[in-house]
């Protein structure tokens, strides 16, 4: 199934943070970071090194932020893309039905529903009028009419035929016939 | 006498029971025919003279004429067009001559009068080992039971 697979390939983010391999990574970033922030105060405060540097990382900061406001458009379009794309994939890879099956309790939903209002939304006057008209009810009524004629019709004929019969049958015997000899 | 041929099963002779019936309904259809007759001719009268205007009291011997004329124009009709007047349809009757199965309008419209003049004639199908009423006997007719399947079997052979 699917989502089972999702559930393995996903994992448990807690699980993940809590990975020796992870923590480590991070502990070393965090010294890293603490170690340059450290040199740059230090640079900082050297006396003519300080001020150039300081002003060399103004006009870095400066480039930084044209380059930022610059590219932040397209970077935003790129980043857009990339994740509408990737949106796509996971959605694709996952049965979003399952999952809401498995996820949601849609009796608890539906029960909590007001049909009420959505009934009162609909005009029930209209809907009603086009069940109708898709219903061919002369040609309905017209058909059992007709049946029922017809049905009507076959057992007159039949009684008839019968009492004909009978009727000879007793004609028969009060002139002493012989009934198959006719 | 003709030598009675064998009928086949599908074309049984009608007895006294269904062509009564039958003859009631057609009774009735030509009373229709001439209270229709009776309330057009009141409506003439009503229009050419509106203010004049009383029922019509009708001469007897005319009455009787035009109901004689009326019952065998109906039943001529309906036994040369199909064999089958009113009555005979809701029956499940046919008039059928003794080789064909139409009736010849010389032969339906004198066995329409014969039937007309002379309806007790009716009577003789209890008696007559091939179920025939006089008219039956005079005009070489029959009066068979009219199914879908004797239809079928009539279009095949």
């Amino acid at each position: 199934m699917r989502h089972e697979n999702y559930d393995a390939v996903m994992g448990n983010d807690v699980d993940l943070l809590k990975h020796p391999v992870v923590s480590a990574a991070v502990g070393t970033a965090a010294m890293a970071a603490g170690a340059a922030e450290a040199a740059y105060r230090m640079a900082e405060k050297v006396p003519v090194f300080g001020p150039l540097m300081r002003r060399s990382v103004a006009g870095l900061s400066e480039r930084g932020d044209q380059w930022v406001a610059q590219s932040a458009d397209q970077f935003a379009a790129l980043v857009g893309a990339v994740a509408a794309r990737l949106v796509n994939v996971v959605l694709d890879e996952m049965d979003l039905n399952a999952l809401v099956r498995e996820r949601l309790d849609i009796d608890a939903l539906a029960s909590d529903l007001d049909i009420e209002a959505v009934i009162n939304r609909v005009d029930l006057i209209a809907l009603a009028d086009r069940v109708i008209e898709g219903v061919d009810l002369p040609a309905i009524i017209r058909e059992s009419t007709n049946s029922m004629t017809a049905e009507v019709m076959t057992d007159v004929r039949t009684q008839g035929e019968r009492a004909d019969d009978v009727v000879a049958g007793i004609v028969d015997r009060m002139l002493g016939r012989d009934r198959d000899n006719r | 006498m003709i030598p009675s041929e064998p009928l086949p099963d599908a074309e049984r002779a009608a007895g006294i029971i269904t062509r009564g019936v039958a003859a009631v309904i057609d009774l009735l259809v030509v009373l229709l025919i001439m209270g229709a007759l009776y309330g057009g001719l009141v409506l003439v009268r009503l229009v050419y003279s509106p203010a004049a205007f009383s029922l019509p009291s009708l001469n007897a011997v005319f009455s009787t004429v035009v109901t004689f004329a009326v019952a065998v124009l109906y039943l001529t009709g309906c036994w040369a067009v199909s064999g089958s007047t009113a009555g005979a349809v809701t029956m499940g009757l046919q008039v059928v001559g003794r080789r064909s199965q139409r009736v010849g309008l010389p032969i339906a419209f004198l066995r329409a009068v014969g039937c007309v003049i002379f309806p007790i004639g009716l009577l003789w199908v209890l008696v007559d080992r091939r179920r025939r009423s006089l008219q039956d006997i005079v005009f070489r007719t029959r009066v068979v039971y009219s199914r879908p399947v004797a239809a079928d079997n009539r279009a095949t052979s």
